[in-house]
């Protein structure tokens, strides 16, 4: 690894997410909204503060003067507002001098909504399509983040026929899987039969995961499921969960699937070179060992991201007193309950794809198919 | 009877009837990072610097779910020294996520929830923040760890007379495709996690700078862009700790 090496595929990535961070910090004549700039942030007041349950805190007061950036019109230049909040900043959060506000006018008075955190995004979002780039061959870092920008976009489209039309949640939801299946496979392993295989074990599976579960919910009446503590729900809490875990499995399902059909299909190439016959049962045997080996890490992949959802509520529970069951059913419940599903997808995915592929398999061999 | 109770049977049996040894092995690694999540929140709401223990935590959750999910000894010490570094550095990245992101605790969405809880608790929750911004990645980064060391391995394995050249040309193209469907599972994961939130800011009708401003949503974006540079770094320490044992084996001989 030489200096040139590292400033290539390093440096270069890291100095782009800079100017890109910088670039995106003064777009503020793209916004609508008024973006303010804090100049002076002093605390005028800060008093320890504590709860029913011994914990102890401080309670701090800033005034802030902030200049808006983008005034327009009757809108004012300079505003000067008291931000409270405490030092564990559970809500709301202490200013500094230099970040950047997005403000608000609420019945007469200027209010900050929120931090302005766009170059943040930006910047990392650079940063991943600089190293990406520097890392893997140019053509598929392109097809990588074509696949991604597509998904985006059958997604919003569905988002806005389900605001526009209200029409059968998991039907569009489920719908919106399948395409997704289709599209990034497409993009990962091209119009094979590979793909073909890969896509219909991946709905297979997503499709008898989701009958089972809902077939136990129906049985128990739900029962022991809290559905009523699912967040920010518009519509049926239930179903809403529902596509939401849909969406969450089908990219870990299709991880397993694509690597059972892939190691299959390499076994059947290298067969047919060194002209050996393999029977049907055998193929069923070494998809499941192939998967056998994928099951533990895939369930992990979702179990950490579901578990780390529900951390800061649960610490909060836990530091107003609450006992570990109680929050099992109000916090972790529906966490569980996701991890439990994603589980049985991917293990599901196994037999499901070991089967179907090897009867496709040794079909094509009895009629001499050459187009493996 | 109890749904929950009843799916978590269901898994058991199918996990064992398809994965017999590995299954009942993959259980058991799953109860003890189960444990292990346990210990941190614990530990954390007990007022320990959250991210000294995140730093343990990871380490241990780590080695539960490389050494917990395949035996070959080769595969998994590579996947578990690139995996800690991986994790280690992306920690430092991820503080400076926190520094500009400020992600801290919870948002006006969560108002909800909140009410008739104590928010003055006395805890740092821009700590917890890079605490959610790092588990969220360690299973991907194991993942991918893991899927490289081992396929390419296989590879090496099954082609004794293996050049350096084909060598590097394979490591390319299974990096190409462990990347395409990680990036999926991950990208597709918090999709599926936001779905609720984004109807929300459609339904209320959010300006659009209050959407990409929010911080809420932005999190869940800086922790997936984490994750997937997670993936990448990942991939590629993991093929270059294999190119070596490859290289060291081939002037061996």
């Amino acid at each position: 690894m030489n200096i040139k090496w590292i400033f290539k595929k390093m440096l270069l990535p890291i100095i782009f997410a800079i100017v890109a961070f910088f670039l995106v910090s003064h777009d503020q004549f793209l916004y609508e909204a008024p973006v303010g700039k804090i100049t002076v942030a002093k605390m005028i007041s800060s008093h320890e503060v504590s709860d029913d349950f011994q914990n102890k805190d401080r309670q701090v007061t800033q005034e802030l003067s902030i200049k808006v950036l983008n005034a327009k019109g009757a809108e004012p230049g300079n505003l000067n507002l008291k931000n409270t909040t405490t030092l564990s900043q559970t809500t709301g959060q202490i200013y500094r001098v230099g970040q950047q506000v997005i403000l608000k006018k609420i019945s007469g008075n200027y209010q900050i909504v929120t931090l302005k955190r766009d170059a943040l995004i930006v910047g990392l979002l650079v940063l991943f399509i600089g190293f990406v780039i520097s890392f893997e061959r140019f053509r598929a870092s392109i097809f990588l983040f074509l696949s991604l920008v597509l998904n985006l976009l059958y997604f919003v489209i569905v988002i806005a026929l389900n605001v526009e039309f209200n029409p059968p949640v998991i039907l569009l939801f489920g719908l919106l899987s399948v395409i997704f299946a289709a599209s990034s496979l497409l993009f990962v392993l091209g119009p094979t039969k590979q793909m073909l295989y890969t896509f219909i074990t991946t709905v297979l599976t997503t499709a008898l995961t989701f009958s089972i579960v809902l077939f136990v919910l129906k049985m128990t009446g739900n029962s022991g499921i809290h559905f009523e503590y699912l967040d920010y729900v518009t519509q049926n809490p239930s179903e809403f969960f529902f596509v939401g875990t849909m969406i969450s499995v089908l990219g870990a399902i299709m991880d397993g699937t694509g690597d059972i059909v892939a190691g299959l299909f390499g076994m059947a190439r290298q067969n047919k070179l060194n002209k050996i016959n393999m029977v049907r049962k055998d193929y069923i045997k070494s998809g499941i060992s192939i998967g056998q080996e994928l099951i533990g890490t895939l369930t992990n992949v979702l179990f950490m991201i579901f578990m780390a959802e529900t951390l800061p509520m649960t610490l909060l529970l836990l530091r107003n007193g609450n006992s570990w069951s109680y929050i099992a059913t109000v916090g972790l419940n529906l966490g569980l309950l996701q991890t439990i599903i994603s589980a049985i997808g991917i293990v599901l995915a196994v037999p499901i794809t070991a089967v179907f592929t090897s009867f496709a398999l040794t079909r094509s061999h009895q009629g001499k198919e050459s187009s493996l | 009877m109890n749904a929950l109770l009843i799916l978590l049977i269901l898994l058991i049996v199918l996990m064992l009837i398809v994965a017999k040894k590995d299954g009942l092995r993959n259980l058991i690694g799953l109860t003890f990072n189960f444990i292990a999540i346990f210990v941190l929140i614990t530990l954390i709401s007990w007022g320990f610097n959250a991210i000294a223990v995140l730093i343990v935590l990871s380490v241990i959750i780590l080695a539960i779910a490389i050494f917990m999910s395949a035996d070959e000894s080769e595969v998994t010490l590579i996947a578990f020294k690139t995996s800690i570094i991986v994790v280690l550095s992306l920690l430092i990245l991820a503080l400076i996520i926190q520094h500009f992101g400020q992600f801290q605790g919870f948002a006006t969405e969560d108002v909800d929830e909140l009410e008739n809880l104590s928010l003055n608790v006395g805890l740092n929750f821009s700590n917890v923040a890079i605490v959610v911004m790092v588990i969220s990645m360690l299973g991907a980064v194991a993942e991918s760890a893991m899927a490289l060391a081992a396929s390419l391995s296989e590879v090496v394995e099954q082609d004794e007379n293996m050049s350096l050249d084909q060598f590097k040309n394979q490591r390319e193209i299974i990096s190409q495709q462990i990347l395409g469907t990680a990036v999926n599972t991950l990208f597709f994961g918090v999709l599926g996690a936001t779905v609720g939130l984004i109807l929300w800011f459609v339904r209320l009708n959010y300006r659009l700078a209050d959407i990409f401003n929010s911080k809420l949503l932005m999190a869940e974006v800086a922790t997936m862009l984490l994750g997937m540079l997670g993936i990448l770094f990942a991939i590629w320490l993991s093929g270059y700790f294999v190119q070596k044992s490859f290289e060291q084996k081939n002037t061996d001989r």
